[in-house]
């Protein structure tokens, strides 16, 4: 095994946690590696000038992994959810949809409202300035002054232009008499730090090869390499080492392009490889970090509901930026409904005319034969998406494991996924497609159908819910008790004292919004306390709470 | 992933084989006044290139002795049995049947003369996304904002164990 000299900082991962850690830190003059297992999609993979574009987006661009099987890819073990993730620079910003709302004060301390949740070891107040700096750092589109939200500043640039889906989706929440707001976004609705505003193309659910999404590749590795980072692609993590003492020493990869095994040595070690990743390498390093026995567990991929609507207006929801608006209207727990926790509803547009008629977000497709182009006329460029987003409950037995019977291509254990809503959860789910239906009702639709994302079970037991998991969350949460949490509330490992997690695997409790924008803000908090003590960190034996 | 071809590639199927993938895509997307029948925009290369990818050089044939088993083969048969014949196709092996379904929805819409009827109904339709994408009127906070500003929120000092 060849044997660089050690660097100050190895990052594991190169997504939204990654990224941010590498450029915060290598601006600070720090000497950062960075591993990751993919290598780069460039804007001339993507497929959006391809008129097969559609059909890619469920083959080479499927996000599922178990489906798409990608060189990067490893496989995952598990039939209780459809994980979804990309693994290349920039992680899954390559192919999310940069739907960018912050999580809410009530989603800190879920602890103290209902109990069936921890407490975060912060609140939305300390988080707040962070999620400022990131929508500057990263380019965000939206409009300051939504009453429910606490007041924040402007984003760096003006609302996306609305979609005809998006007036047609606010004209029936105004006459439910329910809130909604333009939906803050990841994506540019001007130009913006070099990066061109979107035009519009409705792909978003492919990625933006334009960078007018911050696709990481594209928005924050750039600057991260000018920094100084160094990013090795094709470099999957199979270990992190440690001493006698417990600390961490540095780690072995597989460098996929020649199949060899190397060891980089580091002086502080930041996990980032996702919430299902993360727990995957500690658990492969002999349990690592994992004295509390919760590396894995409290899995979350938020509740998810949905409604495909046709209205007899055109909407040609295949025209702009993918997310429309948002309703906070159920946001916040309100027990008389029967369930704690709350969701967010947002109005999404459709991709085009092939994944319209193939069933989309339903799964129903449109009839075959001669009734085909009738269904045609009637239903294209009517429809659109409502997505009722709910928070899950952290529950231990969700939890990914080592798998026994699969290994990736380099013979690495494979994760496992358990995954089972909580009742609550499926009263809340039930409760959101009825305000669904509501919606429906109130936007004049002629035709609806609302998913569940329940699979019967064959043996005529209860359906079980089967999410298309594409919010990995939890499993490495931060706590402010080591016997509850894996690291403390700057993402130090309790047991590890110079290792960090900052990625999705951080957080405590998945509110009920998409979470990369709170993802972010925590890497850059965490990213900049560990700059500013890493001078402690190098020494440290133990890990404070504080 | 295979892009519809407005020609038979070169190593595809023999003439029977074609025949039939053209007869059974017609079934499922026949046309009408406007919108052409799917066989001639050569929605069955496009069929048949998935299926090699999917299944290689066996695919074609299951898919042959499927339809046979179906009361097939499609060509020779009038419309009305066709229809039949895709009907039980559909009842007997419907995982195969979602497959093709699902590859002849995505080679159709890839057509430009199925854009072109698209577009005859008065939508905005391109061929690809990029690189023209759909510019819309920008934001302008006077239409587009609520006009009634609903909403809260709970501050952190004002959560409160729930009942
Ligand atoms: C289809 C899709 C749509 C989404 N849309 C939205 C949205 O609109 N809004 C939103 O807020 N969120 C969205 N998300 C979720 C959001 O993108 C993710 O939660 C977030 O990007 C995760 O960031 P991360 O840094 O934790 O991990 P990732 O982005 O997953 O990055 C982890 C990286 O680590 C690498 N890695 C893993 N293991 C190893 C190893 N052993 N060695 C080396 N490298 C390794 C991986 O290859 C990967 O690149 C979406 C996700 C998907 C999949």
């Amino acid at each position: 095994m060849a044997a660089p000299a050690p660097c100050d900082v190895l990052v594991i991962g190169s997504g939204i946690g990654g990224a941010i850690t590498s450029l915060v830190l290598a601006e600070a003059g720090l000497d950062v590696v960075c591993l990751e297992q993919g290598g780069w999609t460039h804007p001339a993979d993507h497929p959006h000038g391809r008129s097969d574009w559609e059909a890619e987006r469920l083959t080479s661009w499927q996000p599922e992994s178990n489906r798409r099987r990608a060189a990067a890819d490893y496989p995952i073990d598990t039939a209780a959810e459809r994980t979804m993730l990309w693994n290349a620079v920039g992680g899954a910003t390559n192919i999310y949809a940069g739907i960018w709302p912050r999580f809410r004060p009530s989603d800190f301390r879920k602890g103290r409202e209902h109990g069936l949740a921890p407490d975060w070891p912060l609140s939305y107040e300390e988080l707040a300035p962070f999620y400022d700096r990131t929508d500057r750092l990263l380019g965000t589109s939206g409009l300051a002054g939504d009453p429910a939200w606490p007041p924040r500043p402007a984003c760096p640039t003006p609302p996306l232009p609305p979609a005809g889906h998006g007036r047609q989706l606010a004209a029936a929440l105004d006459r439910l008499g329910w809130h909604w707001w333009p939906l803050p976004s990841a994506i540019l609705s001007a130009d913006y730090d070099g990066r061109p505003a979107c035009n519009g193309c409705g792909a978003c659910l492919l990625g933006c090869p334009r960078g007018s999404m911050s696709k990481l590749s594209l928005s924050l590795w750039p600057k991260a390499l000018a920094a100084g980072a160094r990013l090795q692609t094709e470099a999957r993590v199979e270990r992190i080492e440690t001493d006698r003492s417990g600390r961490a020493t540095g780690a072995v990869y597989v460098d996929r392009a020649s199949g060899l095994r190397r060891w980089q040595p580091a002086a502080i070690v930041v996990l980032a490889a996702n919430a299902v990743g993360t727990p995957r390498l500690l658990l492969l390093s002999d349990n690592l970090a994992n004295s509390s026995d919760q590396v894995g567990r409290n899995l979350m991929h938020h509740t998810l509901v949905a409604a495909e609507l046709w209205l007899d207006q055109p909407v040609d929801a295949h025209q702009g930026a993918i997310g429309g608006l948002i309703s906070a209207e159920f946001a916040e727990t309100d027990r008389a409904r029967g369930f704690v926790n709350g969701f967010h509803l947002i109005g999404s547009g459709t991709l085009g005319a092939g994944i319209q008629a193939t069933g989309s977000l339903s799964g129903v497709p449109a009839p075959w034969g001669n009734a085909h182009h009738a269904w045609f006329r009637r239903h294209f460029g009517h429809g659109f998406a409502v997505l009722a987003m709910g928070d899950d409950l952290p529950q231990p037995a969700n939890r990914v494991t080592l798998s026994a019977r699969l290994t990736d291509s380099d013979g690495l254990a494979a994760p496992a996924i358990a995954y089972r809503s909580h009742d609550n959860d499926r009263r809340l789910m039930r409760f959101a497609l009825d305000r669904l239906a509501e919606v429906a009702t109130g936007a004049g639709a002629f035709e609806v159908r609302l998913q569940d994302y329940l699979l019967p079970d064959p043996a005529g037991g209860p359906a079980s819910y089967v999410p298309p998991a594409w919010h990995l969350l939890g499993t490495c949460r931060m706590g402010s008790d080591p016997a509850s949490s894996v690291t403390n509330r700057w993402h130090q490992s309790w047991d590890v004292p110079n290792l960090y997690i900052i990625d999705s695997s951080s957080l405590v409790t998945g509110g009920a919004a998409n979470p990369a924008s709170t993802i972010a803000a925590l890497a850059l908090r965490a990213a900049e306390h560990l700059r500013d003590h890493r001078r402690d960190v190098r020494q440290a034996r133990r890990t404070a709470a504080s | 992933m295979a892009q519809l071809l407005d020609r038979p590639p070169l190593r595809l199927a023999p003439p029977a084989a074609a025949a039939e993938l053209a007869a059974l895509v017609d079934v499922l997307l026949p046309g009408d006044g406007l919108f052409p029948p799917a066989a001639s925009v050569g929605v069955q290369w496009y069929l048949a290139e998935r299926l090699r990818a999917a299944q290689g050089e066996a695919g074609l044939g299951r898919l042959q002795a499927a339809l046979a088993g179906a009361g097939g083969p499609l060509t020779g048969l009038a419309p009305a049995t066709r229809i039949s014949v895709v009907e039980r196709l559909a009842e007997h092996e419907p995982a195969l049947f979602a497959d093709l379904r699902e590859a002849s929805y995505l080679g159709y819409y890839q057509a430009p003369a199925v854009h072109a009827a698209i577009r005859a109904l008065g939508h905005r339709y391109r061929a690809s996304p990029q690189p023209d994408g759909y510019l819309l009127p920008p934001f302008d906070p006077a239409r587009d904002a609520p006009r009634v500003r609903r909403g809260h929120y709970r501050a952190t000092a004002e959560i409160r164990p729930h009942a």
